[in-house]
């Protein structure tokens, strides 16, 4: 019954091609805040970050208690042992990053000229131990998750700015290509992130609410009580997430910290500039 | 005399259906490659789907088990059963294809709001 309505919704969503889009990173916010704030007037941007809790009363009553006690306080002692604990060759976790873990979080993502590439901290996070001749950490859970998720506590409460340099026609192009993305059906059900997280916003999916994009990465890595009963811990990064909203429409996912996700992450993070960090933060 | 066409008759018959197998075993074959090959354009276009051949899909049952749509083609092959091989290359084809066909199709995807 539940596939049903996925499939139905799915039919009903599968419109016409857009053109090629000529907009700006800048013009493309303004039109996302301006789509959200008709659909949902009373509610204040800045609460976009909670997500499908600021949508319901009753999922936001649930959430709210589950944060009282949250449950991963004790993987974000073990990032921060991480961050504390020097590589093999006597290098620290600062040879990569600077000295003060609260700088990090908020530079990423963020275009790397040199090299033409959009870099995220995850990635980054494991060049830095490729480069240090350390086993990389896996890619979308464990102890990355709980490493970026202290990273990202650190910086609680700086406004997000993702920058796509303007000049830059590569940076553009690799913001373009995140947007294409995000926009773009795919899978057999033939859904686009915004068919989801834009145009169905507010509405339910399979029992799930789903959440307006703006905010969507304001409090990654996230601990889902999902995650948590599938074995393992409930911790997961940005990338993980995209994996599962991929899989869901029964399409192949991509690589964690590859160049599609990476676009992807480029774009999307770019769609709460102006919010603030609040991370991590339990989900469903 | 009677056993002898007794034996004529079950040498006609086998080879008849031993070359009905083959045809079946030739046509799968076909059709395994295209997918193979439909699945592959997909896959470089960015749009193949998650359980036309992915490692971990759980989409078509072979046996007791359950796994993706070309693996369940190659498991019926592998049983002899050219029927399903059959019908499940196909279907990893059809979805090689569309998945293909919806990437061309999105490329110029954006916001319509
Ligand atoms: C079939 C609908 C569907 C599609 C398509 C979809 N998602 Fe999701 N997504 C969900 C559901 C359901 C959830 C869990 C409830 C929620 O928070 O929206 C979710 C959650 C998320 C979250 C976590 C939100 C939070 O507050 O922590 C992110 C981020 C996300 N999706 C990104 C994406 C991206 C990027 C894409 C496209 C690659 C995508 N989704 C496609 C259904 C979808």
């Amino acid at each position: 019954m539940k596939k049903v309505i996925l499939i139905v919704l799915a039919a009903g969503l599968s419109l016409g091609v857009g053109p090629a889009f000529a907009t700006t990173q800048a013009e493309d916010i303004a039109a996302l805040k301006a789509y959200f704030a008709e659909r949902w007037p009373n509610i204040k941007d800045e609460d976009m970050v909670n997500g499908a809790y600021s949508l319901s009363e009753d999922k936001r009553i649930n959430w709210e208690s589950m944060r009282d006690f949250p449950p991963y306080e004790d993987h974000l002692a073990i990032g921060e042992e991480i961050w504390n604990t020097p590589f093999k060759n006597g290098n620290t976790w600062a040879s990569c990053f600077g000295d003060d873990p609260s700088t990090i979080r908020n530079r990423f993502p963020h275009w790397n000229a040199r090299d033409k590439k959009v870099e995220t901290l995850e990635g980054n996070i494991i060049q830095c131990q490729k480069a240090n001749g350390e086993e990389p950490f896996k890619a979308k859970k464990g102890k990355i998750a709980y490493f970026s998720a202290w990273l990202a506590s650190q910086a609680n409460g700086q406004t997000i700015n993702v920058v796509v340099p303007q000049d830059d026609p590569d940076a553009v192009a690799a913001y373009e290509a995140g947007r294409q993305f995000f926009y773009a059906k795919r899978g057999q059900l033939n859904l686009s992130c915004a068919d989801c997280h834009v145009y169905q916003s507010g509405l339910y999916a399979r029992g799930n609410l789903l959440s307006p994009a703006r905010g969507h990465t304001t409090h990654f890595p996230v601990w889902r009580g999902k995650w948590a009963r599938s074995g393992g811990d409930g911790f997961g990064t940005l990338h993980r997430r995209y994996g599962g909203c991929n899989s869901q429409v029964r399409a192949k996912s991509f690589k964690a910290h590859g160049e599609e996700y990476s676009n992807l992450e480029y774009f999307h993070a770019s769609m709460s500039n102006g919010l603030t960090i609040e991370a991590p933060d339990y989900r469903e | 005399m009677k056993q002898f066409s007794g034996i004529v008759l079950v040498a006609v018959l086998s080879i008849g259906f031993s070359s009905f197998a083959l045809a079946d075993e030739a046509a799968y074959k076909k059709l395994h490659a295209e997918a193979v090959a439909a699945n592959d354009k997909a896959l470089a276009a960015g749009g193949e789907w998650r359980d036309a051949r992915g490692k971990k899909s759980k989409f078509i049952k072979c046996g007791d088990k359950k796994m993706s749509i070309l693996h369940a083609a190659e498991c019926y092959a592998a049983k002899g059963d050219y029927d399903n091989a059959i019908k499940y290359a196909e279907m990893a084809k059809d979805q090689g294809e569309q998945g293909y066909r919806q990437a061309m199709n999105q490329k110029n995807a954006g916001p319509r709001h």
